[in-house]
């Protein structure tokens, strides 16, 4: 392709899917760190999303040094006309004669599928006059349809079939034609795997730059779970339920789908950052190559939480007393509030006067939000629990002598380090990198010690008696501060950060060296 | 997280997959229907007024009137096709109050041009009394709006308010044309069938109104449905065109053709006799008609909840079988009733010539029309299937070659002798039935496709 001789605009091209900066939360809290360390690096970045939505704005300001924004919707409504070209041009023959080779056993991602996809892809950028709707009403893709229907999924509803496949198929062709909207950089670096490390991957062959790869949860796993929990996926019951197959054929096509993204993207990664050592192995069993996977962690600026820290020790020393614990966080079910609340009920029949504090937006599932409430009433701890709305950190961090996090899937939540930071002593849940924070890696030296408790996700019983535990033993409180301040101040320091990728971005871009135009 | 994952769940089919069944057949039974009773009425009508009209005055009147369906059916064809479409896509959107207005606006038009044409014709081209080429452009244009309302009518499938409505309309019109021929000459009888015509338009349209009450919008919004479905329009114009294009010729060009006044000529060998034959289809559409507005109907709504219901292809499979044994079925006894009345007529050609007074030649010309209406009633119901089907081309191809093969093979069959007269007719129809079955057996085979990459909307 002509445009792969075409100057980078810029140093690092950021691959972001569904997040900053329209969205905010965990990866744009790093990405928007991440540009704003490095001043004298032009930035360029692709947001990925679904649909367009015009009421959207940006959640950040964005730096100077993001020299173009570019932005791709997967599933926005394609042009209805149909009337392209008179016939489909000959050489698609080869092209279906390849989806018919991909589509001979269900795509699981393995080497194989991988060689059939990246033809088709090429295939697919290179003919740009066949439109999605003109493809996908031709008859071939009809016939071939029918062929892969009859062979696997004979027994599902034919229309879920139909755009099950469609929904499969048309986010994948959209990205093969925006590889030509794609910024050039001498580094691409995508925030995840999916749609966004797909593109990766198909740019790091296209263009013959490094990509790297930072996955703050792992996509895939997440997809796995949305897939098996999902609702929209609509399938009749199987007709001879077997222990073996427990998932549906349209189940499986999906979670098959983001394999093969995942996978693909894994092996086209020049180097993969994990945030800690427990997501690395899972990176590894959906295929990563382990001797690519680096360490580095989130950060946060641990300074910024003195004053924090200074305050909640003056309260604390006016209240001797109080039992406050915070939650700090979207009241939404994957932070499971719930759990939560049942503990708040057993903390208050040993401690009448506990106070719990949920400070966090709402709005985002307000039928989950509601039935918090509703709990609340239940459990007659309405006197106790106080929902705060959209706090700022600073205000309510100082409130808190204990934090808590009952989420049911985490990454490196930045909610911790500042927890961590500011000396409040944590209850979590074993989820993501919060064992590390709060007990240390196994090889940490010298040994900090406990920043806080682990408990069983969803474990009421553990969360309560970790909270009640904390709250009356205030040596024990006094010294997990302590150790959680050292540990941030050491190992979570976001200039350790930052020097990492710094160190990253150069190795990488020598590896390309063209300069900035 | 990262990821646009969770908008995943949006992503269920996005489209609903409904036949609607729009109401082409009773509109092909509506224009059948009309035809068969105001020919009739016209002959009951011709056969009283022998006793009281010279035969050169019966002439002009009987030539008259079959010139004024003639041009109303050509020239509402096309706006009655179009306006079925209009309608119906109306009721889907729940848009009733459209209705109406649409009425107002198709009948201003349609009076519009019927009027310009039948002016043109019965006072600048017809030597005749005043009045007589007045009433008789007035009749032009009652009778085209009584298709349009017609259209509306069996839209809402009131089928019974329309037969109703027509025999109130045509039985007042015989009777006074009767009685006013006795004191006004042919004047008077024109006078009194427009009469009755009036009176038919009255009822329709008051049970029009009385349907949809006055609603409201615009009168000429029903004109974008033209642009929209062009083919609609232009299969409705060959298809009535291509009835009568036939006749047309002859009159002007047969070799027994007589001048009756001006520009009104007939062709008495061929009048007759395609005329008797076309009233012939009515058991045959009768037949058909009942199967698709019951079994096939039924089966093609199955089809389409089979789909909707999200069942595996092979249950879509076996409802698009059911479709076609209902359409097998439907075709059988079709063909079975059309096929024996037709055998009894041919049989009985003699007798039936003896009764209406028909020459050998006549005879002769009705046993081979009596065949060209056979496959007429039978093309005509592969045509209501390709409507169903939403094959507005296949439609449209098919009435075109109708057309061009009933002008051509006539013109043909015209420069030889009357033994030849009759067989354009029959080789059109079935030219044109040919197309349409092979389209309506593409149209099945490629249903689900169809209905999955190709439906509109």
């Amino acid at each position: 392709m002509a445009a792969a001789k075409k100057e980078p605009v810029a140093d690092i091209c950021l691959l972001l899917e569904g997040t900053y900066p329209y969205v905010s939360g965990g990866v744009s809290t790093w990405v928007h760190q991440i540009i704003s360390a490095y001043p004298d690096l032009k930035f360029a970045i692709f947001f990925i999303g679904g649909q367009r939505d015009p009421a959207a704005e940006f959640k950040y300001k964005v730096p100077a040094n993001v020299v173009v924004i570019e932005e791709l919707y997967l599933f926005s409504p394609s042009p209805k006309s149909l009337k392209v070209l008179p016939g489909m041009p000959s050489s698609w023959k080869n092209f279906y004669s390849l989806l018919r080779k991909l589509l001979v056993r269900l795509p699981d991602g393995s080497s194989h599928d991988l060689e059939v996809i990246l033809p088709l892809i090429r295939h697919i950028a290179d003919n740009e006059s066949v439109s999605f709707e003109y493809f996908w009403h031709h008859r071939e893709t009809w016939t071939v349809l029918q062929e892969v229907y009859a062979r696997y999924a004979s027994d599902d509803s034919f229309l879920h079939f139909f755009w099950t496949v469609r929904y499969l198929i048309e986010p994948l062709w959209k990205l093969a034609r925006s590889l030509s909207r794609v910024p050039r950089a001498r580094v691409y670096h995508s925030a995840c795997t999916g749609y966004a490390g797909f593109l990766g991957a198909l740019v790091t062959r296209e263009f013959n730059k490094p990509l790297v790869l930072t996955e703050h949860g792992i996509y895939l796993k997440e997809r796995i779970a949305d897939i098996y929990r999902s609702r929209w996926i609509r399938e009749f019951p199987p007709l001879r339920p077997q222990l073996t197959e427990p998932l549906g054929n349209l189940r499986r096509l999906w979670i098959g789908c983001f394999d093969v993204l995942a996978r693909l993207c894994y092996h086209s990664s020049t180097q993969i950052v994990s945030l800690f050592g427990k997501n690395a192995q899972v990176q590894e069993h959906f295929g990563a190559d382990p001797d690519i996977i680096t360490i580095i962690p989130n950060g946060i600026a641990t300074e910024s939480c003195d004053a924090l820290y200074e305050a909640r020790r003056i309260r604390q020393q006016e209240q001797p007393d109080s039992a406050v614990v915070g939650f700090l966080g979207r009241v939404v079910s994957i932070k499971d509030v719930k759990t939560l609340l049942r503990a708040a009920r057993l903390v208050c029949d040993h401690l009448p006067h506990a106070r719990f504090l949920i400070a966090g937006p709402t709005s985002e599932e307000p039928e989950y939000f509601q039935e918090c409430l509703d709990l609340t009433r239940q459990l007659h701890i309405e006197a106790n629990v106080e929902f705060m709305g959209l706090r700022k950190r600073d205000d309510v961090l100082p409130l808190m002598d204990v934090m808590v996090l009952t989420s049911i899937s985490e990454g490196l939540p930045f909610v911790a380090l500042e927890s961590l930071a500011s000396g409040v002593p944590m209850v979590s849940t074993d989820v993501g990198a919060c064992r590390e924070l709060l007990e240390g890696s196994a090889h940490e030296s010298p040994q900090l010690g406990a920043a806080g408790i682990i408990t069983e996700i969803g474990n009421t019983d553990q969360i309560a008696r970790a909270l009640i535990h904390l709250l009356t033993d205030h040596a024990v409180q006094e010294q997990m501060s302590e150790s959680g301040r050292a540990r941030a101040e050491i190992h979570y320091h976001e200039r350790g950060v930052l020097d990492s990728y710094r160190k990253l971005y150069e190795r990488l871009m020598q590896e390309s060296p063209v300069a900035v135009s | 997280m990262a990821g646009i994952g969770f908008e995943l769940r949006r992503l269920t089919a996005q489209k609903n997959y409904t036949g609607v069944l729009r109401a082409y057949a009773s509109a092909a039974v509506i224009s059948a229907g009309p035809w068969i009773i105001s020919i009739m009425s016209l002959m009951f009508l011709t056969y009283l007024l022998h006793s009281v009209l010279p035969p050169d005055q019966i002439r002009l009147f009987t030539s008259s009137t079959t010139h004024v369906y003639a041009f109303a059916l050509v020239l509402a064809g096309p706006i009655q096709l179009v306006l079925t479409r209009y309608t119906s896509d109306c009721f889907s959107a729940k848009r009733r109050e459209a209705v109406f207005p649409s009425f107002i606006g198709a009948s201003f038009l349609t009076s519009l041009v019927a009027l310009v044409l039948g002016a043109w014709f019965f006072m600048a081209m017809v030597p005749a009394p005043p009045l007589y080429q007045i009433t008789a452009a007035a009749l032009l244009v009652h009778v085209a709006c009584i298709f349009i309302a017609s259209t509306y009518l069996s839209a809402l499938r009131e089928y019974n308010r329309i037969v109703f409505a027509f025999a109130v309309g045509y039985g007042l019109g015989v009777a006074c044309a009767f009685q006013l021929a006795k004191t006004h000459g042919v004047t008077g009888a024109m006078l009194g069938f427009l009469l009755g015509h009036f009176t038919l338009f009255g009822l329709l349209a008051w049970n029009v109104f009385r349907e949809f009450g006055r609603g409201k919008g615009r009168c000429f919004e029903f004109i974008g449905a033209f642009f929209r479905f062009p083919e609609l329009m232009l299969c409705g114009l060959c298809y009535n065109l291509a009835i009568w294009i036939d006749k047309f010729l002859f009159w002007w060009l047969s070799q027994s053709n007589i001048q009756i006044a001006g520009a009104l000529h007939a062709a008495p060998d061929y009048d007759l006799a395609i005329y008797l034959s076309l009233l012939s289809i009515a058991p045959g559409m009768a037949v058909f008609f009942l199967q698709v507005e019951t079994e096939f109907a039924e089966r093609y709504h199955e089809f389409f909840d089979a789909i909707q219901e999200a069942r595996p292809m092979r249950e879509i499979t076996a409802a698009k079988h059911a479709i076609v044994r209902s359409l097998r079925t439907g075709f059988e006894r079709l063909l079975k009733v059309q096929g024996l009345t037709t055998a009894i007529l041919v049989i009985s050609a003699d007798q039936l010539a003896a009764w209406f007074h028909i020459g050998f030649v006549q005879t002769g010309i009705f046993r081979i029309t009596l065949f060209g209406t056979l496959l007429l009633v039978v093309f005509l119901s592969m045509l209501t299937v390709l409507f169903y089907f939403d094959d507005r081309r296949g439609a449209l191809l098919c009435s075109f070659v109708f057309l061009i093969a009933n002008a051509g093979l006539s013109i043909v069959t015209l420069k030889q002798n009357e033994a030849w007269y009759g067989f354009g007719f029959v080789l059109a129809t079935g030219a044109a039935l040919f197309i349409a079955a092979t389209r309506v057996n593409h149209r099945i085979d490629d249903l689900e496709y169809n209905t999955f990459c190709k439906q509109a909307g």
